[in-house]
């Protein structure tokens, strides 16, 4: 009886609206984590969790979020909001020693700011990267026809 | 037949009349659609295009015409158009087809450092990008009402399709609308942003390039292209295709093709299917048309980078580029580039910008493009 008990509230642990999780910026903070920073803008927790059950939790939780968007790595995984939601991302990341860091960022203008003008740069980039390659081929052609004449 | 079946009967058929379903959203909507129709017929802006969309407007905006819904699981007419013309994104890459097949890359390759001006009159994307989010937008969504600055058409529609389909209607007539209104709205940016000095900039005449180089041209293009934004190929590369086709002298079939029916039918069924989105309930509300309104801004910041940039560049440059040129950096080809000759000739009359205008013209197709690849790539 008492390890059908356990499981249960294992299980309940683990399903976000039946924990009753809190949450930061709207993105649940799952209980039994260790605060290792905190401002408005930024919380980072410390689970003692694998990260792949952590993700697996965060991807739960989040499901239905329609402008999310995921970048899995070996390490962890980036879920990042593309809509209007007031957090911008939350960064999990195995730290070693089974534990697992759980970062939330505040919605950032200096990120949109940023990659904005990454971008702009792009587009110069891949015109002058034209340019060049025109430059080179024009340059090769005269050649070329110097040589012939 | 008693009296009371005669006025059943009678009800019954007003009510599958329209009158039944009448709103006041529909006669604002048809004084949208004649306005559009109005600047196509008399004031020749952009007919080719403002006549079908002032036209599907028209016709949609009527209680219960059959022409955007789906009947007996299939789509009506104009849904058919819709669905497979711009929601699987035929219709733009068929226009960049026949647009590079009427395109000469002549004064882009004579002077290939106007490619950056291209680059430059890009700036309004990014930063109505920015106010966009401000305004509520999603990240998507601010990207593709970003890119109407941009002032292509296809490109706008491609990009919208991709990012943010519920705004495919607001977006593709904002955009087509300010094409359409390039004389309008550009030179007073131009007159504000450049001396009468700059402005009387004589540039040398281009050199004639070979035929060999505008052959090569395409195929630089699209590698360069697939390689850095890839998620733009289906455009650039049908746009080059057609390029090479024309270029290559050998398939004048094919060409003309391109250049005439093709681009005639697909023109049609763009400009009637853009304004078939149209519709009154979804129109009428404060995101479209918070879009059309940023537009406006958007274009005009993208004009002003576009001479911005010419500035910055005479900087460094021993042979300076008039500036007037720098506003055909937004991709509306040709209107911008006449744009810039017609202003040039006001100041200077034996001052012949058109030829030099082109580059950047046809730069801001390019850079317009690579702008969507960017925005496709940050979400996709």
């Amino acid at each position: 009886m008492k390890k059908w008990i356990v499981l249960l509230a294992l299980f309940q642990l683990t399903l976000p609206p039946v924990a009753k999780a809190e949450d930061f910026l709207g993105v649940p903070v799952f209980p039994g984590g260790k605060i290792v920073r905190s401002t408005a803008a930024l919380l980072e927790m410390r689970y003692e969790m694998s990260a792949p059950a952590a993700i697996q939790l965060y991807k739960d939780s989040l499901k239905g979020q329609p402008d999310l968007k995921l970048h899995e790595s070996r390490e962890g995984l980036v879920i990042e909001d593309h809509g209007r939601l007031p957090w911008h991302k939350v960064v999990i990341l195995e730290t070693g020693k089974g534990e697992t860091s759980v970062q939330i960022n505040k919605d950032s203008w200096t990120w949109i700011l940023g990659t904005l003008f990454i971008r702009f740069v792009g587009v110069f980039v891949v015109l002058m990267v034209l340019y060049l390659a025109m430059a080179f081929a024009t340059s090769f052609m005269v050649r070329s026809v110097k040589k012939r004449r | 037949m008693s009296a009371r079946e005669i006025l059943d009967m009678l009800y019954g058929i007003f009510f599958t009349t329209g009158i039944s379903h009448f709103t006041w959203k529909y006669p604002l909507m048809w004084f949208i659609a004649l306005l559009f129709i109005y600047l196509a017929i008399k004031k020749n802006f952009e007919p080719l295009l403002l006549l079908p969309i002032g036209f599907g407007i028209l016709v949609v905006n009527f209680p219960l015409v059959p022409l955007m819904g789906y009947s007996q699981d299939h789509g009506e007419l104009l849904r058919i158009f819709y669905h497979y013309g711009l929601e699987w994104e035929v219709i733009p890459c068929l226009i960049f087809l026949g647009l590079g097949a009427m395109t000469d890359f002549g004064p882009l390759i004579a002077n290939p450092k106007t490619l950056l001006i291209g680059a430059g009159a890009q700036l309004g994307v990014f930063i109505t990008f920015t106010g966009t989010v401000l305004a509520g937008f999603t990240l998507k969504e601010a990207a593709s009402v970003g890119i109407i600055g941009g002032a292509d058409g296809p490109t706008t529609i491609y990009l919208t399709q991709h990012l943010a389909p519920q705004l495919l209607g607001a977006n593709a007539l904002a955009a087509y609308s300010y094409m359409a209104m390039v004389p309008l709205i550009q030179p007073p940016i131009m007159r504000l942003l450049t001396s009468d000095k700059e402005r009387k900039i004589r540039m040398r005449q281009l050199r004639t390039v070979s035929k060999t180089e505008k052959m090569l041209y395409p195929l630089i293009c699209v590698g360069v292209i697939a390689v850095l934004v890839p998620s733009v190929i289906p455009l650039m590369g049908m746009f080059m295709l057609g390029n090479l086709m024309k270029e290559s002298g050998v398939v004048g079939r094919l060409t003309d093709t391109a250049q005439n029916a093709l681009m005639n039918t697909v023109t049609i069924l763009l400009g009637i299917s853009v304004g078939a989105t149209m519709e009154a309930d979804k129109f009428l509300s404060w995101k479209p048309l918070f879009v059309f309104g940023l537009g406006l801004i958007d274009f005009a910041v993208c004009t002003a980078g576009g001479i911005w940039t010419v500035k910055i560049m005479n900087l460094f440059l021993k042979e300076k580029i008039n500036p007037l040129i720098g506003s055909a950096g937004v991709s509306a080809v040709p209107m911008s580039a006449r744009v810039s000759q017609t202003i040039g000739q006001r100041y200077d009359r034996g001052n012949y910008l058109l030829m030099h205008a082109m580059g950047p013209n046809l730069a801001g197709v390019i850079g317009s493009a690579a702008a969507a690849g960017m925005f496709i790539a940050m979400f996709s």
